[in-house]
């Protein structure tokens, strides 16, 4: 196993993780916003 | 996820992230996706799209969760299987600690997860679900017994009541008969699946029926079972939970369930069997539930 191909997969999980991190921080906030929407 | 592997010579490969997906097995998680988002859409009570997206998003993630533990523990019959040979563990692509930390890990997220956006009673479903998959029917039923998709079943059958918890709080008469539904169905749909990937079934050691019991008890049982889950089918428009689109949906696509699976009641198999009815008893099986969770979320939303 060349360390080049471990590093191209470590960087594709890394990339995903990332915009999955992303994607969650989104949907923190949305649920928030909704959250004060239905109390108000 | 799995720990890096450090990049030596020796080192094994770190999973592909695609590999993590196809531990969550998306196609079974499709029809558990749509089921729980019309539980969600039949409920009396309207619920911020945001938090209706959150509540389907962790149905998603809870069944994507329960089936990587499910491919976690049966990772030995997989490789036995020519359906399921080709799965990340049996094929070696990862290691069986990535898919049990992602199992676990996913599991807690989804139901916390659904906590935060929606209310306890959906998130302890929710968790009840995963357990029940898990525990119930891969760890204890499915090795051991030819009912294990009888009772299995319950578990596939949650995410209804998941989607009608999230939007009312609670659980009332529709989201039970909607449960008991998808937990009729279950058997006709696996046995007319395992009739014609018996020797599959066979070969990895899992006592389904047609393995246990043979084809003509098999045949039997998924016309037995047809016939109170058509029952439970017209129940809500009976009780008047439904209106008349759901009616006629679910009066037309029962006929065709009954005939398809007496027809299979009824046949024995050649040498050599291409066993179309039986592949086209399951795949209406599909379709069926699609057609009738659709009709009554269409129902709730013409009736609004």
């Amino acid at each position: 196993m060349n360390e080049q191909e471990v590093r191209k997969r470590q960087r594709s999980r890394a990339k995903v993780m990332g915009l999955l991190l992303l994607a969650l921080v989104i949907l923190i906030y949305g649920i928030s916003i909704a959250k004060m929407v239905v109390a108000s | 996820m799995a720990s890096a592997a450090p990049a030596t010579a020796t080192a094994p490969l770190p999973a592909h992230w695609r590999d993590f997906l196809a531990l969550t097995k998306p196609r079974v998680m499709s029809l558990v996706v749509f089921t729980g988002l019309c539980g969600l859409l039949a409920a009396p009570v309207p619920i911020h799209p945001v938090l209706g997206f959150t509540a389907v998003l962790c149905i998603a993630l809870g069944a994507g969760a329960a089936g990587a533990l499910n491919q976690w523990y049966e990772a030995d019959i997989d490789a036995l299987m020519n359906r399921t040979a080709d799965r990340p563990l049996p094929a070696g692509r990862m290691d069986r600690q990535s898919a049990l930390h992602f199992g676990v890990g996913l599991a807690a997220f989804s139901v916390l997860l659904l906590y935060f956006a929606t209310n306890w009673v959906a998130a302890a479903i929710l968790a009840l679900s995963i357990l029940f998959y898990v525990l119930v029917y891969t760890v204890w039923l499915k090795r051991r017994t030819p009912q294990n998709i009888v009772i299995g079943g319950a578990a596939g059958a949650f995410p209804p009541v998941i989607g009608w918890a999230a939007a009312t709080g609670d659980v009332s008469l529709l989201p039970v008969l909607l449960f008991s539904l998808v937990f009729l169905w279950t058997p006709p749909h696996f046995w007319a699946l395992a009739l014609f990937m018996k020797s599959d079934y066979a070969k990895a050691g899992v006592p389904m029926l047609p393995v246990v019991a043979g084809e003509r008890s098999t045949r039997v049982q998924i016309l037995l079972y047809t016939l109170p889950m058509i029952a439970v089918a017209l129940l809500p428009f009976a009780l008047d939970l439904a209106g008349r689109i759901y009616g006629i949906v679910a009066c037309g696509a029962s006929v065709v369930f009954a005939f398809l699976s007496t027809r299979v009641a009824l046949r024995r198999s050649a040498l050599n069997d291409a066993m179309k009815p039986e592949k086209q008893l399951f795949a209406f099986s599909i379709l069926y539930l699609f057609g009738v969770f659709a009709a009554l979320a269409l129902d709730r939303l013409v009736l609004a």
